[in-house]
């Protein structure tokens, strides 16, 4: 079958990675979106949380497409993670990154600049999300059922400890995108001169506003402010 | 005439099977104005006059256009300076004292026939499966029969520039061919010859890439960087449209 050949070449896997990252994506600024009630006051959050909870029907539907686009994100990476190492049995004495100097010094036919760190430790960066992808579900969504929720966030969140691994775990997060942006743009082959510039300042605008928005409810919490 | 000396650690193999390690060599009085091959030439005299075996390393036109040659110098595929074959790279950009790492390209699908010569013929196999356009023979077709305006002849020139050295292989973290194989596709379906076998085509050499055991590229941009014609990864993205569409909306 067409799709079948598709999905197991390489272009295939790449396109699962990228199609599902951007959902992934999509999910995460929807997320925060309402998260950020919080900013509005402690009631704005807990009446959100309401109104979500009020449609559990298509609320467990989504969270079922969720957990698999996660599986299937992860599960792809870790494969391809695992292929390419085969690639190069015998490895170099001495390997030089290029593209390292190529990112502000030399600049590269494309045009492209990005961290070649965020590219380099994707794998990394992704096994830490998903760690806290499953701590940060053992404290919410299964978290106490009594309390309301937003007591929850404000409790946890404000406790050092893990105001600050969550504040961690953005950062990784903002790093993973500032590469997963541009990666999934040029995997759908989605490439053309006249908005390379626009699409590079985006993957350093869209984690850094995720952080700060997302971090800045922690970090807040920590420092003491009462929403 | 300026000359310099170098110490050269070098990979030695004499076969596909049999294990290979470094060589140390010194070498005295080098002229800055020698292209690397000539030194290693220079190198190769030494050993013979010593009644030892030469360095084997591949070559044809030293003047940057065949692709014959290459090796990884310190890391670097072709060497430390952009945009530059190794045949072209010369001895004035190094310092005298040096120690240079001479590896060959490594990659699963380049197997190493002998010190620094592989045997790239896995990218032939790429170009065999639909790196081509079919043309029915006959007379010669008159020259200019199909109007290609200069701008979309310049950008398939890009591509075409590439001279199959495979330096994109041996430099990709995830050991991929794409720039490579981008390249073809993305020259062919800019032109008007390449329009009737262009889905057939992307399907085709995707999938002989994936069966010659190249990596899935992880758009780490390294191929790009060290690309002695300076091919860009957009036609990556151009293959990756290409195929993508002939998957999709294929016949
Ligand atoms: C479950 C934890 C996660 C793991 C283990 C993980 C792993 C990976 C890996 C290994 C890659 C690189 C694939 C490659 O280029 O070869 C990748 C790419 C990507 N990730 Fe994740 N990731 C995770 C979570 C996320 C999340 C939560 C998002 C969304 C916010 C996301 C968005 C992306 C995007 C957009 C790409 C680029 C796809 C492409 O290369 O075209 N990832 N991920
Ligand atoms: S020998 Fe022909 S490109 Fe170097």
């Amino acid at each position: 079958m067409w799709f079948v050949r598709f999905i197991t070449s390489s272009i295939g896997k790449k396109w699962i990675m990228a199609v599902s990252g951007l959902l992934l994506l999509f999910f995460l600024f929807g997320h925060i979106a309402g998260i950020a009630t919080l900013y509005l006051g402690r009631t704005a959050l807990q009446s959100y949380a309401e109104q979500l909870h009020s449609h559990m029907f298509f609320l467990n539907i989504f969270r079922i497409g969720l957990l698999l686009l996660c599986i299937i994100h992860f599960s792809t990476g870790l494969f391809l993670f695992y292929q390419n190492r085969k690639t190069r049995p015998i490895p170099y004495r001495i390997s030089v990154r290029v593209a390292t100097q190529a990112a502000g010094a030399i600049p590269v036919a494309s045009g492209w600049a990005s961290l070649p760190f965020a590219a380099r430790t994707m794998p990394y960066t992704g096994i830490v999300i998903l760690t806290f992808i499953i701590i940060h579900i053992f404290g919410f969504s299964i978290g106490p059922q009594d309390i309301p929720v937003a007591k929850t966030v404000v409790t946890l969140l404000g406790n050092p400890v893990y105001g600050l691994l969550y504040i961690f775990s953005f950062t990784v997060l903002a790093i993973h995108m500032h590469h997963g942006i541009w990666s999934l743009l040029q995997t759908l082959g989605l490439s053309h001169p006249r908005y390379t510039l626009f699409v590079t300042r985006m993957t350093t605008i869209a984690p850094v506003f995720f952080l700060i928005v997302a971090g800045g409810i922690p970090l807040l919490l920590i420092c003491g402010v009462e929403f | 005439m300026k000359t310099i000396n170098l110490t050269l650690q070098i990979w030695r193999q004499k076969n596909k099977d049999a294990p290979g390690d470094f060589e140390t060599f010194t070498l005295n009085n080098i002229s800055t104005a020698m292209s690397f091959l000539e030194m290693l030439d220079l190198l190769n005299e030494n050993l013979t006059l010593q009644g030892q075996e030469p360095v084997a390393f591949d070559h044809d036109c030293r003047e940057g256009v065949c692709g014959m040659c290459g090796a990884m110098v310190n890391g670097i595929a072709h060497g430390p300076e952009p945009e530059t074959t190794l045949c072209q790279l010369h001895m004035r950009h190094f310092q005298s004292g040096d120690t240079l790492v001479i590896e060959p390209f490594r990659s699963r699908a380049f197997p190493i026939k002998r010190d620094l010569v592989i045997d790239r013929s896995a990218l032939d196999r790429i170009i065999q499966a639909g790196g081509y356009i079919s043309v029915n023979t006959g007379g010669a077709p008159e020259a200019g029969t199909i109007p290609i305006p200069a701008k979309t002849a310049e950008l398939a020139m890009d591509a075409a520039a590439c001279i199959g050295c495979g330096a994109c292989v041996a430099s990709c973290p995830s050991g991929a061919a794409m720039l490579f194989t981008g390249a073809k596709i993305s020259q062919l379906s800019r032109l008007p010859q390449g329009q009737p076998e262009r889905k057939e085509r992307a399907l085709a050499m995707v999938q002989a890439m994936d069966r010659e055991g190249f990596g899935n590229c992880s758009n780490e941009r390294e191929c790009e960087a060290v690309c002695p014609k300076a091919i860009s990864i957009r036609h990556v993205a151009r293959m990756n449209r290409e195929y993508l569409l002939a998957s999709f909306f294929g016949e």
